[in-house]
């Protein structure tokens, strides 16, 4: 059986990879499959988890996470849509009507 | 058998979004402003069942419907139901009038569901809930491209935030085993959750961290000021009063009931952001020349002030009493200056402070209102925001954080600056053209709402204290008699299964 703690690791690289895709892609549809990435990296710990303890806490939070990552990017394709009508494009340097 | 009445506000309001976006498919031309009004009936009698209804923990404790969650309910209902009132404005201008109704409502309910968690599941929910309604709401105005770049940043750091709250959620549950607030504070005093507290820590700041930015707290602050100028007015009032609120609700609720044994780490991490943002806030606010945007960085600001109570320690009646009632008054004074800014936006097509100029001739009533508003965000004396303040730095005072409250006070002076340099446009200086401008009858009763209850909460605060000292003591009592509860069920689970200790 592979100890609880390898799958932690694995989830905290696979959530450290999200953060810096974030940080460093910039084009939006990238930058939320990153986010996504965040998320199945709690998904995984929430799995193992709840293995570990032998509960079923842990796949009953991913149940929700995966539902609620559903919701979050159907509005959001529908919100980059609607930037790309506006303006020809998404790259999110060029967001920048609004600044300091 | 559970009882399940006190859960009608939240069924009410979900059947409230979904009879609203029904509705919007009638004609515009036919329904002239009702929908808004429905909308604000369905949020005023939302607030009397839930103001009357029995305390409750249904569904094995994920919610917790006590005097807490009431006294969060009437922030979020009494914004939802003047907002919806001065939308009623709009109305007909708007494509989707339906939909911008059923997406403010349903965020309504999951700004309650923060406030009555029992649980990082549930504070989980109610927090993306909330979240996705706003991100929809941000870009309302789909044809306007600062909407939508408003939306989109909001979109990205949100998911984000929301992301790191679920990682954060998961550490704690490898360390504790549990993620239900009351088994919580039990775990921690186990020596298993002693010997892996670095982790115990770490979840807890990604839990902190990703709720500092719902209350847009600096270093978590970058897109407020954005969004809240871009979104439109309406939706700025929202999220800079409720969304906040909720933020709020479940900060309190999560460093209320979970009493972290060893606080000076969490104290520690909210002092700094506390520090920050009061400084951060207040000095980004001085050189701004968009309405809007000062707004964005006074309510950085706003923040700051709130966390200097919860640094204080989050657990004593003072911090919550005072929070919670600072965040009532905010509420009616944020929304209304957001009005304001809708108001003369109408009338000017602008934002700018400048356009304020010379209000008082052009409409003296508006002004007098504009002016109330800034005196109370100010702290002046005879207004709700002076008594919030006092009652926040005064228990910040108590709980020995007394270096925060000077930087809050000096901070505060410095802010005044701002708020009087609106004052100064609107009473000191001549309009450029005099005629008279017309606001929409909505906003101005919105507006003269908010307005008597600064003035009502500034006269006499006595029932707003009352209620956030109930709703303090429902915080506490439920984590102390969960303690003992809880704490035989956590030791018995530890036997089959060794926690793990990275």
């Amino acid at each position: 059986m592979v100890p609880t703690s390898y799958y932690m690791i694995l989830s905290g690289i696979l959530f450290t990879i999200g953060v810096l895709g974030v940080l460093v892609k910039r084009n939006p549809i990238v930058i939320f499959m990153c986010i996504e990435l965040m998320l199945n990296a709690a998904n995984i710990a929430f799995v193992a988890l709840g293995r570990h303890f032998a509960q079923v806490n842990g796949q009953m939070y991913v149940i929700f996470a995966l539902a609620v990552a559903a919701a979050e990017v159907s509005v959001g394709l529908g919100i980059i849509v609607s930037i790309f009508r506006t303006r020809e494009s998404i790259n999110v340097d060029e967001m920048n009507l609004m600044k300091f | 058998m559970t009882d399940y009445r006190p859960l009608a506000p939240y069924a009410l309001l979900t059947i409230l979004a979904l009879a609203v976006a029904l509705l919007g498919t009638v004609p515009a031309a036919r329904r002239s402003g009702a929908l808004g009004w429905i909308t604000a009936i369905g949020a005023g009698l939302a607030l009397f069942i839930s103001s009357q209804s029995p305390e409750a923990t249904p569904w094995l404790g994920m919610l917790r419907l006590d005097a807490f969650s009431k006294a969060c309910n009437v922030i979020f209902l009494a914004a939802l139901a003047i907002i919806s009132i001065a939308s009623t404005a709009e109305e007909h201008r708007t494509a989707f009038a339906g939909e911008f109704y059923a997406l403010l409502t349903l965020s309504t309910v999951g700004l309650m569901l923060m406030g009555a968690s029992g649980g990082l599941l549930t504070m989980y929910l109610g927090l993306e809930l909330s979240t996705i309604a706003l991100f929809a709401l941000a870009g309302f105005s789909k044809r306007e491209k600062r909407s939508a770049e408003a939306a989109l940043k909001l979109l990205i750091l949100g998911s984000v935030a929301s992301a790191v709250v679920l990682y954060g959620a998961s550490i704690v549950y490898g360390v504790l085993g549990t993620t239900q607030f009351f088994e919580m504070s039990a775990a921690m005093s186990h020596p298993h959750a002693a010997g892996a507290s670095a982790a115990l820590y770490f979840g807890i700041t990604f839990i902190v961290a990703g709720l500092a930015f719902k209350v847009a707290a600096v270093p978590f602050h970058l897109w407020a000021p954005d969004v809240y100028e871009g979104a439109p007015s309406l939706v700025t009032a929202f999220l800079s009063t409720a969304s906040k609120a909720g933020g709020f609700a479940a900060l309190l609720r999560f460093l209320g009931s979970v009493q972290v044994p060893e606080d000076r780490t969490i104290s520690t991490l909210l002092i700094v952001l506390s520090a920050i943002s009061m400084i951060v806030g207040n000095l980004s606010a001085l050189s701004q020349k968009n309405f809007k945007r000062m707004l964005g960085y006074s309510g950085v600001a706003q923040s700051g002030y709130i966390l200097t109570a919860l640094a204080a320690g989050s657990a004593t009646s003072k911090t919550i009493s005072s929070a919670l009632m600072y965040l009532l008054l905010y509420a009616f004074t944020n929304v209304a200056a957001f009005l304001v800014a809708q108001a003369i936006h109408d009338a000017t097509g602008s934002d700018q402070i400048s356009a304020l100029r010379g209000l008082h001739r052009r409409r003296p009533t508006l002004a007098f209102c504009a002016v109330v508003v800034m005196f109370s965000l100010g702290g002046i004396p005879p207004l709700a925001g002076f008594v919030g303040k006092l009652y926040l730095f005064t228990a910040a005072w108590d709980g020995g954080q007394r270096c925060l409250v000077l930087i809050g006070a000096l901070t505060s002076v410095a802010a005044l600056y701002y708020y009087l340099m609106v004052v100064r446009q609107i009473y000191l200086l001549d309009p450029e053209d005099d005629r008279k401008i017309t606001v929409a009858p909505a906003i101005v009763m919105a507006i003269s709402l908010c307005t008597a209850a600064i003035l009502a909460i500034g006269i006499y605060p006595r029932p707003f204290v009352t209620m956030g000292e109930a709703a303090a003591s429902a915080v506490q009592v439920t984590s102390v008699a969960h303690q003992r509860e809880a704490a035989p069920v956590v030791a018995a689970s530890d036997v089959s299964s060794p926690h793990l200790r990275p």
